[in-house]
């Protein structure tokens, strides 16, 4: 099984101490990460048509912790917003 | 760059736990942390702070309004910042600790704790000194009572009271004392009051009252001293006033519009201390500070240079000098020298 890659993405490019912060999370297994779909059907002068496209699948993560290392400050969790939030530790 | 590491834990699927990482970058009270990464560790500007950090500084006192050990902390913390060299930062945290252990000897005078704790808070911020005993000494250092002064008798009074010099140190105190404790409503009021000094009326002016020193002559608002609640620099009325700092322009004993040496001298304190505030103020969200009411500093400035106030006549405020000609690429003729302000400075290596 592939590592799943978990990525984190915080709403500004950076903050002074203090700051509120929200870091969204996306996951997704390499395992099944797309899935392609396949149209198909007839154009007005009865040809044969077919398009197929690429879906990428985020797979469903389960945030069981967020916290600050240094500091050990957990962060909200909002699972159903998939992020996650609080303050920037004052350094 | 300073960064803070985050972790968040989670399950992919019905997957093995995973833990991702996200080193969020943390800016200083002054500057961007990438910017300050940035910046040069040689040349002259470098070079120059560098030897203010390393020399031999004189003993702390907060009460001695002419003591500048906060402005070589500053020094040794941007070098901290900056290299990384621990030295620097012991240096400091040195400082910090005699300044908290001296305060019940030194507690005065509000013009002399303005000119010196914005830059002690400056410098811890730099050094990431967050001993929780220095974070609640700086917490109310903003209003411990100093009684000297027959009015302004603490760092938060006199910044909401005055747009004279006092206020000016006083404003920078406060934003950066509540910026480091994280006092986000401290931060606001002083942003308002800072608003209300540039021109703002409806920012801030309720609380100000004039000083001995007022003479309505200087200021557009042309009001009586019991009706002056600003602007503390002049909006473009007319030609001779447009950017005067009205409160401490006003000590020139010549009669107005003529200035003479003393309000020069009292206009560039003026400048520097709400110049520094500025520069807190922007990196606390006033984004558009040196923009703000037709870019009231500039117009301070050109008042300055028209008035025989350039150069300063003293070193202590070519800092302030040097951030208004990088800031606005304005230029009034050669600085003769360099040399840190009160409590901040090494705007020529801060700024390139």
């Amino acid at each position: 099984m592939a590592t799943p890659v978990v990525t984190l993405t915080p709403d500004r490019a950076s903050y002074s101490p203090g700051d509120p912060i929200v870091v969204a999370v996306s996951a997704v297994d390499a395992d099944n990460s797309s899935e392609r779909l396949v149209l198909s059907g007839t154009d007005s002068q009865g040809n044969a048509v077919t398009v197929a496209l690429n879906i990428d699948r985020r797979d469903t993560f389960t945030i069981t912790s967020a916290v600050w290392e240094r500091t050990g400050v957990a962060l909200a969790i909002d699972q159903a917003g998939m992020r996650v939030s609080g303050s920037v530790p004052s350094a | 760059v300073r960064t803070e590491r985050l972790l968040v834990t989670g399950r992919v699927g019905q997957g093995a736990a995973v833990t991702a990482i996200l080193d969020v970058p943390v800016d200083y009270l002054i500057v961007g942390a990438a910017e300050l990464a940035a910046l040069p560790t040689a040349g002259t500007p470098w070079s120059r702070m560098l030897a203010v950090a390393d020399s031999s500084w004189p003993s702390v006192k907060l009460d001695d309004q002419d003591n500048q050990v906060a402005a070589k902390a500053v020094a040794a913390g941007l070098v901290y910042a900056r290299t990384g060299t621990a030295s620097y930062r012991t240096k400091v945290v040195s400082v910090l600790n005699q300044v908290r252990a001296t305060q019940a000897s030194n507690q005065s005078k509000a013009l002399a704790w303005g000119r010196q704790v914005g830059g002690y808070v400056i410098a811890a911020d730099l050094v990431g000194y967050r001993d929780p005993g220095f974070v609640a000494w700086v917490d109310q250092a903003r209003t411990v009572t100093l009684p000297e002064h027959g009015r302004w008798k603490s760092i938060q009074g006199t910044m909401r009271t005055t747009y004279g010099n006092w206020g000016a140190w006083c404003t920078a105190a406060h934003l950066a004392a509540s910026r480091y404790v994280g006092d986000q409503a401290g931060v606001d009021t002083a942003i308002r009051v800072l608003k209300g000094y540039l021109g703002d009326r409806a920012a801030w002016g309720d609380e100000i009252a004039a000083t001995a020193g007022y003479d309505p002559a200087w200021s557009c608002a042309a009001t009586p001293s019991a009706e002056y609640r600003g602007p503390g620099i002049n909006p473009a009325c007319t030609p001779v006033l447009d950017g005067a700092v009205v409160e401490d322009v006003a000590r020139s004993a010549t009669v107005a519009p003529l200035v003479d040496d003393t309000g020069r001298m009292y206009s560039w304190e003026n400048l520097a201390g709400y110049l520094l505030a500025a520069r807190l103020a922007q990196r606390a969200g006033f984004a558009d500070v040196y923009d703000y009411q037709g870019a009231a500093f500039r117009r301070a400035a050109q008042f300055l240079a028209r008035n025989g106030g350039w150069p300063p006549q003293y070193t202590v405020s070519y800092s302030t000098a040097v951030t208004l000609t990088r800031v606005y690429g304005v230029d009034f003729g050669p600085l003769p020298g360099y040399n840190h302000d009160r409590c901040f400075g090494y705007t020529d290596w801060l700024t390139p």
